[in-house]
């Protein structure tokens, strides 16, 4: 397709989205603060106009069409898109020098690009929100409402915890009901932060932390997950280094650390402990398919939205965690140190890593999770030129992986490792993969006793949702479902430091392919020290397994109604979210009361609670742990009775003993 | 329930027996729009029903079959809000103005009863200063060209049998017996209709682009979410003939090939959204309205979606995001909804007045219709005429009447004789007209060649009292508010200008500031994503064009209207003052001081200028400067 720009005629593809991807290819990059390419075009911040056959129009809105004459940079545009900076600045927090994203901000690089020395417009008062309640930082001074996160969340990880609120000037991105990120469904994937072109969101830093743990006469040890080293590389101009983790061992060694361990090792261990809980399920044919569990926002993500298949989870810990719980549990004994004099840190290209290790089953495993941005950091201030140090291996003997364990940084890593131990357990004779769509490959492996094993390769949590949907809906049949949270695995985290769009995760994954290439076990069954870690350690099966719950997407508190006046109580808890409340929950609530007084139950408490998350059998209720759902008073009464009548029970034996 | 074409056709003239027949005996109508009903008509509607249940004055009324009896009616706004309540009495034509319940009595006894006239409640025709028999005898009725709004003060809010009565839905009858889906179009298209919710748009060529979206599912949209500050046309037409706006809605969804309807209509309207579910649960009931519509194979349903409560929300893309139960946010376009709207189905949206004409058309055909109007605006428009004006309400005119016709011969020009210094019309996001234009014709294109627009038809008359400034502060107070806070121009935009605005009128700009103010009225213009943005800066941009020197009078200290308080300057003129000292003790702030008996002083860094002071005084000798 021809078209004319500024005076030039320039062939641009037919099929480009829109004239702004079409220019960027000729090498026109026109300015824009809310073009995402992998969501829906958004148009507000309208810094991209430009002049189509003497119309201003969008050019992320604009479709290319043959002919069409283009100006991008009359003195008209100029002026306007300096206009539009200017009042983004003039109701913007410019406290730039002490930002999270002084260097990396887009809004600065405009601001300087177009030489704005002045703010013609008064600094406008804004109703400011500041949340650090999670690994996730909020800050709504630095928002410019570009939405970019908005439709993050929403469109390519279907979570939708953050949502536009207010009107005018008063607009912001809020959770609903103006709750922290702490109390909702935010699965702390960092997607929102990676795509933030400002300071509003961003990774909580926890980097003093680990100087406090290097002050005081802790053994700090360290460990490093694989999709940090090649973006780390991308920080320090030495892309494609082969030693880039050795170096980093170098430095940490240089920093304080006693030991620093490789994640790809824990990797090796889950790859091989999954594969094993694949073929227990398949001979039993029980919880099938089989969901990953490396990745916590796909975990906490089931365990919002499909409370129901958290058996579907491979009981295996994350790679993280699983080799934590080795170093803590076996590794300290063989050091014959006292868990809690150790502080083990971990390097992690996730934001929801940070979440795992505060998850409360979790607790006194991981000490510290430190993004790579802040190891970045901790590099930068040391002022230590990282590729003039001498390349130092991992310590044994948690330091060795195989291919298969470096590989779990990208998307399909975890899987392939899976199938990669089958292989050396049953037998593959044929493999075949294909891209179903962008996000979701399809796997095929036959293995040698006539069986076909299916799998899918999932990144992106909308993908995810659509996968599993379809597989409710028997429209999908698979025995293995791999899910990345993050767009292209990990090596695309919400920790990993910017520009952390689709160009760059796409040269990580190579990057850490080349490395994963020229490691020289292949499978990790071949990692002779996870073997004698088998052999040496009898309850390793308990020490690396972990359970799932589900969880309530709004964390709110109960609404005290009728309160039991002793001792042990049995609680009553009536959901009077919206849907039970319009199948009558608040009748049946107060027939409770009535119930309770006449029975003159001293030992029901009865509370409303909002949403049980049952809303397909309204009205709710929960008696002690017990759900009841499409509730009325029979049901309720009798589960009381139930429940009664089983500490009746208890309270008899306990006496009797 | 009506089952085919015939029998809606014979129904229909049965009706217009019975409503011929109803017109020539003793009935009162009981004007129950929102203006008349928060004057108190309701009250006087239920003190009507006492007094005739307890005259039993039912029975020598007029009975057929099973017709709504009784001769106490409610009616749909007649357009004189300023008089309300309204009350006229058939078949006689006495049009009764500022009824209150106290004056029901008379009306029963000397005019239900008697047929007498009730002069005192007569209605003042502002010309003659006479009390006129019936609204037919104003000049304000004569000079107006009612066509959408007809049978005023004789026609049924709540009744489907007398809209019947009245000939209607025999235009729906027509379509749907005799024209071809794309014969309505071409109907629509050479009337010339335009769309009447701001924007002009041809709207035989909206419904053309939906007809042709190849979709299985369509949709048909109502857009009654009225939002200009001043603007009630559309209230008005849904509360006084509900069924006239349905009817159009029906012909529309039959032309595009749409099986739903959504009216979305603002939740501030419960007279409004009473009135036409009543009209939809009413046709329903008839069976015009649902699955295969009088045997025709053409079904039709449609619900009411009440509004979000944002002004936005009227811009077409952020309504059909709010029926989604969306946030009311504009997206940008193309996509035209006509391709991809609710639900990305092809969706025809249009306004209230707009759906309106269609039944008219379809009756009277194009070349009367067209009679009316100017060539490229033909058609009557209503327009609802607020300010200093001695009938303030709703007017309807044909296109190219001029505002000087509206505001002078019809709402009777300003109270107390002042000067008309401006007139905005259009809504928040319409222009402040200068004198000079009083006489242009007005229709959508001559408008727009003076960068003002139709809007939806709120004309505010402005005095020579008010300060322009003020005015164009006061609407961006408005549109900044109701920014959907989407794109940078109109949310970051309007809310400096508006900044701006207040420092002009609090005494603190600079020759700066008129020139950002300029810089930015351009900027949020050129550069929004939707019709508000786009049209937000109008009230700066027609005061700073037209009134500019009020703008430049600002910057060297003076109000030239004298009514922003902050130029004003309250002084003691010593000659006239007493020093009695009732002033200081009014003062709230302590800025006055003196001697008993002497000349006061006030302390202009203290005072407030609330004017208390000046009330006070019994000797006027405190002046404002």
């Amino acid at each position: 397709m021809t078209i004319h720009v500024d005076g030039r005629q320039v062939q641009i593809d037919p099929n480009a989205k829109n004239l702004l991807e079409a220019l960027k290819e000729v090498g026109i990059e026109i300015p824009n603060l809310c073009y995402l390419s992998e969501t829906s075009v958004y148009g507000a911040c309208r810094m991209c106009l430009v002049e189509v056959d003497g119309q201003l129009v969008t050019s992320c809105t604009t479709k290319p069409k043959e002919g069409m004459r283009i100006k991008t940079n009359t003195p008209q545009i100029q002026q306007l898109r300096k206009g539009i900076l200017e009042l983004i600045l003039a109701s913007h927090n410019r406290d730039c020098t002490i930002c999270e994203r002084n260097g990396s901000c887009k809004l600065q690089e405009y601001a300087e690009e177009f030489g704005i020395r002045k703010v013609r417009f008064d600094q406008l008062p804004k109703p400011t929100f500041f949340d650090a309640s999670s690994p996730i930082v909020r800050d709504t001074s630095k928002c410019i409402l570009c939405g970019d996160c908005v439709r993050m969340c929403e469109e390519v990880q279907s979570v939708g915890a953050i949502d536009f609120a207010g009107r005018g000037i008063e607009t912001r991105v809020s959770p609903a009901f103006e709750a922290n990120l702490s109390e909702t469904e935010c699965v702390y994937c960092g997607q929102c932060v990676s795509v933030c072109p400002t300071g509003a969101l961003y990774v909580r830093n926890d980097l003093e932390k680990l100087y406090e743990a290097l002050s005081s006469d802790k053994v700090v040890i360290g460990m490093i997950a694989p999709a940090v080293r090649v973006a780390l590389a991308e920080e320090f101009g030495i892309e494609r280094d082969p030693f880039i983790a050795e170096r980093l061992v170098s430095f940490l060694k240089l920093s304080g650390f006693s030991k620093v361990f490789d994640v790809a090792f824990g990797a090796d261990l889950v790859a091989f402990e999954e594969a094993h809980e694949l073929l227990e399920r398949l001979s039993n044919n029980e919880r099938l398919p089989l969901f990953t569990s490396c990745c916590p926002a796909w975990v906490k993500y089931v365990e919002q939205f499909y409370p129901a298949l958290t058996n579907n989870l491979s009981s295996v810990k994350s790679p993280q965690q699983a080799l934590g719980s080795v170093v803590k549990k076996v590794y300290a004994k063989k050091l014959n140190l006292d868990p809690e004099r150790i502080c083990l840190v971990s390097f992690m290209p996730c934001t929801a890593k940070k979440f795992e290790a505060e998850r409360e089953e979790h607790a006194g495993i991981v000490d510290l999770v430190l993004t790579t941005k802040e190891l970045s950091q901790f590099i930068k201030v040391s002022r230590v030129d990282l590729k003039k140090l001498e390349p130092q291996p991992f310590d044994r003997p948690y330091g060795v992986s195989s291919q298969g364990g470096l590989d779990f940084g990208k998307s399909g890593g975890v899987l392939s490792s899976v199938i990669t131990v089958l292989n050396d357990q049953v037998g593959i004779e044929e493999q075949r993969s294909i891209e179903l769509e962008k996000g979701i490959r399809q796997i095929e492996a036959k293995t040698k006793d006539g069986r076909t094993i299916k799998g899918l390769m999932v990144f992106g949590l909308a993908n995810a949702r659509k996968v599993v949907n379809d597989i409710l809906e028997a429209k999908l049949s698979v025995e293995v479902v791999e899910v990345m949270a993050c767009n292209f695995g990990c090596v695309g985290g919400g920790g990993q430091p910017y520009p952390n769009d689709t160009q760059v995760r796409q040269s990580r994954s190579k990057q850490l392919k080349e490395l994963v290439s020229v490691k020289s076990l292949i499978s990790p069954t071949e990692n002779y020290h996870m073997r004698k870690l088998y052999e040496e350690v009898h309850d390793l099966h308990e020490l690396i397994h972990t359970t799932y719950r589900p969880r309530k997407r709004i964390v709110q508190e109960d609404v005290e109604v009728l309160p039991a006046p002793n001792g042990e109580k049995l609680k009553v808890k009536v959901c009077l979210g919206t849907s039970c409340y319009l199948k009558g929950s608040y009748r049946l609530l107060s027939q409770l009361i009535e119930l309770a007084k006449r029975r003159d139950y001293s030992s029901v408490e009865i509370v409303g609670t909002f949403c049980l998350e049952n809303c397909d059998h309204s009205p709710n209720v929960l008696v002690d742990d017990k759900l009841v759902g499409e509730a009325n008073l029979e049901k309720v009464e009798a589960e009381i009775e139930r429940q009664l009548q089983k500490r009746r029970v208890h309270d008899a034996s306990q006496t009797n003993v | 329930m009506l089952k085919s074409l015939t029998d809606a056709y014979r129904f229909i003239e049965k009706q217009r027996e019975i409503r011929t027949r109803k017109l020539q005996s003793v009935s009162v109508y009981v004007c129950v729009g929102t203006g008349c009903s928060a004057k108190g008509a309701l009250k006087v509607y239920n003190k009507f029903k006492e007094l005739i249940e307890r005259e039993n004055l039912n029975v020598s009324v007029f009975k057929m079959d099973d017709v709504h009896d009784g001769i106490l009616r409610k009616t749909g706004c007649c357009g004189r809000c300023s008089s309300g309540p309204l009350v006229s009495v058939q078949p006689y034509g006495y049009f009764y103005a500022h009824v209150g319940v106290d004056d029901v009595e008379k009306i029963v006894e000397r005019t239900l009863k008697k047929g007498e006239i009730v002069e005192e409640l007569l209605m003042i025709d502002f010309e003659t200063n006479q009390r006129v028999k019936s609204l037919e005898d104003t000049q304000l009725y004569k000079r107006q060209n009612f066509y959408i709004m007809e049978d005023i003060g004789k026609s049924e809010c709540d009744n489907i049998e007398d809209y019947m009565g009245r000939g209607g839905y025999l235009s729906l009858l027509k379509v749907l017996s005799s024209m071809k889906p794309e014969e309505v179009i071409e109907t629509i298209k050479a009337s010339g209709l335009r769309g009447r919710g701001g924007g002009g748009f041809p709207t035989g060529l909206k419904w053309e682009a939906a007809r042709k979206s190849k979709s299985d599912i369509k949709f048909v949209v109502c857009n009654g979410d009225e939002g200009d500050p001043g603007a009630f046309m559309n209230r008005t037409l849904l509360e006084r003939d509900p069924h006239l706006v349905l009817e159009g809605m029906i012909i529309a969804a039959y032309a595009v090939g749409a099986q739903k309807g959504y009216a979305y209509v603002r939740a501030e309207y419960p007279i409004a959204i009473q009135m036409f579910q009543r009209a939809i649960d009413d046709a329903k009931r008839m069976g015009l309205l649902g699955e295969n519509i009088l045997n025709t194979g053409f079904s039709f349903d449609l619900e009411i979606k009440e509004g979000a409560g944002a002004f936005v929300c009227g811009e077409e893309t952020a309504l059909l995001a709010s029926i989604e139960g969306k946030r009311g946010m504009p997206r940008p376009r193309p996509p035209f909804p006509a391709e991809s709207g609710l639900w990305g189905y092809p969706t025809l949206i249009n306004n209230v007045e707009t759906y309106a004409n269609v039944p008219r058309i379809i009756r009277d055909g194009v070349e009367k219709y067209r009679k009316l109007g100017t060539v490229n605006s033909p058609g009557t428009k209503m327009f609802s005429v607020t300010g200093p004006v001695k009938m303030t309400g709703i007017v309807e005119v044909q296109f190219g009447t001029t505002l000087r016709q509206i505001i002078y011969d019809i709402c009777g020009g300003l109270a107390n004789n002042e000067k008309i210094k401006a007139v905005q019309i259009g809504g928040p996001s319409g222009a402040c007209l200068p004198p000079q234009y009083l006489d242009m014709p007005l229709d959508y294109d001559t408008l727009r060649s003076i960068d003002a627009m139709v809007g939806s038809g709120g004309i505010v008359v402005i005095s020579e009292k008010t300060c322009m400034v003020e005015v164009a502060r006061f609407f961006l107070d408005f549109t900044k508010r109701e920014s959907c806070g989407k794109c940078v121009p109109c949310r970051e935009g309007t809310a400096q200008a508006y900044r701006i605005l207040e420092k002009f009128v609090n005494a603190k700009a600079n020759e700066e500031d008129l020139k950002n103010l300029e810089f930015l009225a351009k900027l949020i213009k050129t550069a929004s994503l939707c019709g508000l943005g786009k049209t937000a800066p109008n009230p700066i941009l027609s005061t700073v064009r037209w009134f500019r020197p009020e703008y430049e009078a600002h910057l060297r200290g003076v109000c030239p209207s004298g009514s922003c308080t902050a130029f004003k300057k309250y002084v003691i003129d010593e000659k006239l003052c007493k020093g009695c000292g009732l002033c200081v003790r009014s003062c709230p702030n302590g800025a006055i001081s003196g001697e008993r008996g002497k000349p006061y002083l006030i302390d202009p860094e203290k005072c407030v200028k609330c004017g208390l002071c000046v009330e006070k005084c019994k000797f006027k000798a405190i002046v404002v400067a």
